[in-house]
């Protein structure tokens, strides 16, 4: 597919992107769970009501950036942009609940046993659905890789793995159809296990940001590395990063030579400042500090 | 708040004992709320008695936070690595979130147990033994035990999750105080002062945790610490030797650990040499006199004529000027 792309329309997708994926489940959780009430399918009622969390998941991170998006003030130096990690914890360890409460009743249903298979209806949604996730995480993809959003791919992938757990779904409600009873609770359950398992990977991922891990090991070389391309900087010491939102705030130590002046020297740490800021894009802040020895010039690289 | 004090020597020994005090209480209070689980568990099915059953929940979920407290110590205390430049000690904020909504579950567990009790199941309250009496007079005294000691090692280690486990154990002796009252008054014929006093203590929790997980959520959100102690801050900044002024300054709180960041001026011909060693003299005097368990962040630059220069945007509170 050739899309033509100019980097304002991305712009506009990105934005209007999240919108869209949120209105989409939230449509496809109704129809999933009326369709699961007439239809009599487990699999696509746990199905609908895992849309409906990811819809809520999305109204609550999409509220959490307008706090994100405050600028900085005095009783918060560094922004409000973790605010963003905040409200995924809280949505992804309520989703844990949710998966956890899904895998108990669907594993209930399995040992129970049923007599009666589901009817076409839910077939039928349960494919509409593996359509409709597969088509919103194409949005996403497109719109992150553009963008280079970290949380637009994630949602992204949210989406894929939707699609996945819907089309357990529709194998399940398929298989019941001739004769295998127990397959529609089993999709039930495994769809339980998706959603358990990426709502762990995903609240995971925010609590370690919460805690101010470091960026990846690639992103904190390539900072080093411009940092060394400044005259007079004789070697990089610890580089301190953390995320703040979507971008990241840095501290650096650059090691420069003791005989310099303190004027000297700060112009050099401003240097590799300005360069850090031109040369990458998700830097919000740096601060560059300078001293003469060595120590702990290989702490953190 | 903070350890303040004069003398380095002393403040680190009494850290040193604080901690070491800190670990005795939580180890306690995990051995106490097993041994209660399983007391109330076992009395529980031999009797068969919900009320009982329902209060074992309850020390579950003490020894849960017991647990994560002595889970969020350990993590906090580890150095600082690769991936985490900044130290562990955030993660005893996670543990005061779990922390209060565990808390907030066994309340409502507690509600609905002390309704259902109320609205006439009755026949389930049998009529209170000696026995009784004596489980909850020594509950009680564990409970405040503990609650003495964690909230003293937390306010002095000026650590969240022992704060919030202190508040926790105090919840639980209060609440024990109101079994002990209400089996007493029962007896005396007043059934209805345990209600009242549950419902009060009730209260008060819902108050004092959300009061904890209001600040650990501006702990995680990396709010400035209080104004009062960046004033400080930058007072004692502003007497370390060769420094002309403070320019910018501010410091958010990790767990237990001040992060401090700061800029100060001192005179543009110094060598770099001897800049390092401001700086060393400067974290030295805020560990001292501030934070023993800081780590302070300091840029260094010339001094400037006129206010201050355009490259560090407003990321800093400003300092001190002359």
């Amino acid at each position: 597919m050739q899309v033509v792309c100019t980097p304002e329309k991305c712009q506009k997708c990105g934005q209007k992107v999240a919108g869209y994926v949120l209105l989409g489940n939230l449509g496809l959780g109704v129809v999933k769970i009326t369709a699961a009430l007439l239809s009599g399918s487990l699999g696509v009622l746990v199905d609908g009501l895992h849309s409906l969390t990811d819809a809520c998941g999305s109204t609550c991170v999409l509220g959490s950036l307008r706090i994100a998006e405050q600028p900085r003030d005095t009783s918060h130096p560094y922004g409000h942009g973790k605010a963003e990690f905040l409200a995924s914890v809280i949505v992804y360890t309520a989703l844990l609940g949710i998966g956890a409460i899904f895998l108990y009743e669907s594993g209930e249903v399995l040992i129970r046993g049923r007599d009666d298979a589901p009817n076409m209806l839910a077939l039928l949604v349960a494919v509409l659905s593996v359509v409709g996730n597969y088509v919103m995480c194409r949005f996403d993809f497109c719109a992150a890789q553009r963008l280079g959003s970290p949380a637009l791919r994630a949602d992204g992938y949210e989406n894929l793995t939707d699609a996945c757990s819907s089309l357990t779904v529709a194998i399940g409600v398929a298989a019941a159809q001739f004769g295998y009873y127990f397959a529609d609770a089993l999709a039930g359950m495994l769809v339980s296990v998706f959603i358990l398992a990426n709502a762990g990977y995903q609240s995971w991922i925010s609590l370690n940001q919460l805690i101010d891990r470091a960026v990846p090991a690639k992103e904190r070389k390539r900072i080093l590395a411009i940092a060394r391309s400044v005259n007079g900087v004789l070697a990089t010491g610890c580089l301190r990063t953390r995320q703040v939102g979507r971008n990241m705030w840095a501290d650096l130590d650059i090691v420069v030579s003791p005989m310099c002046s303190v004027e000297t020297a700060s112009g050099i740490a401003d240097e590799v400042r300005g360069r850090l800021l031109r040369k990458t894009k998700n830097v919000e802040d740096v601060v560059v500090y300078y001293r003469a020895n060595g120590h702990r010039v290989t702490a953190s690289q | 708040m903070a350890p303040f004090g004069s003398n380095s020597d002393s403040v680190e020994r009494r850290h040193a004992r604080c901690l070491r005090c800190a670990r005795r209480a939580i180890y306690f209070g995990i051995a106490e709320a097993v041994a209660l689980t399983a007391l109330k568990v076992a009395l529980g099915s031999v009797t068969g008695s919900r009320a009982l059953m329902a209060a074992s929940l309850y020390s579950m979920q003490d020894l849960m936070s017991a647990v994560a407290a002595a889970v969020g110590m350990k993590i906090s205390e580890r150095p600082p690595d690769r991936d985490h430049p900044y130290g562990h000690e955030k993660v005893e904020y996670l543990v005061v979130i779990l922390m209060s909504l565990m808390l907030l579950l066994a309340i409502v567990v507690l509600a609905i147990t002390s309704l259902a009790s109320f609205f006439g199941e009755a026949s389930e309250a049998q009529s209170p033994t000696m026995l009784a009496v004596w489980f909850s007079l020594i509950c009680t005294v564990l409970c405040w035990i503990i609650s003495g000691f964690t909230n003293c090692a937390g306010t002095e280690l000026n650590s969240p999750s022992l704060q919030s486990y202190g508040a926790h154990q105090h919840a639980d002796f209060i609440s024990s105080v109101a079994v002990l009252v209400g089996v007493l008054g029962g007896k005396m014929g007043y059934p209805l002062v345990d209600h009242i006093v549950a419902i009060v203590e009730i209260v008060h929790v819902v108050y004092l945790s959300g009061q904890l997980l209001g600040s650990a959520i501006n702990g995680l959100m990396d709010a400035a610490a209080d104004p009062r102690l960046i004033g400080r801050l930058v007072q004692i900044i502003g007497e370390v030797e060769s420094v002309v002024r403070v320019r910018r300054a501010t410091a958010r709180w990790a767990g237990q650990s001040l992060l401090a960041q700061v800029e100060v001026e001192i005179p543009g011909e110094m060598s770099v040499l001897e800049a390092d060693q401001v700086r060393a003299g400067i974290k030295q005097a805020i560990r001292n006199l501030v934070c023993l368990r800081s780590e302070a962040f300091v840029r260094i630059s010339p001094v400037t004529v006129d206010g201050l220069d355009e490259h560090v945007e407003d990321a800093f509170i400003t300092g001190k000027t002359r």
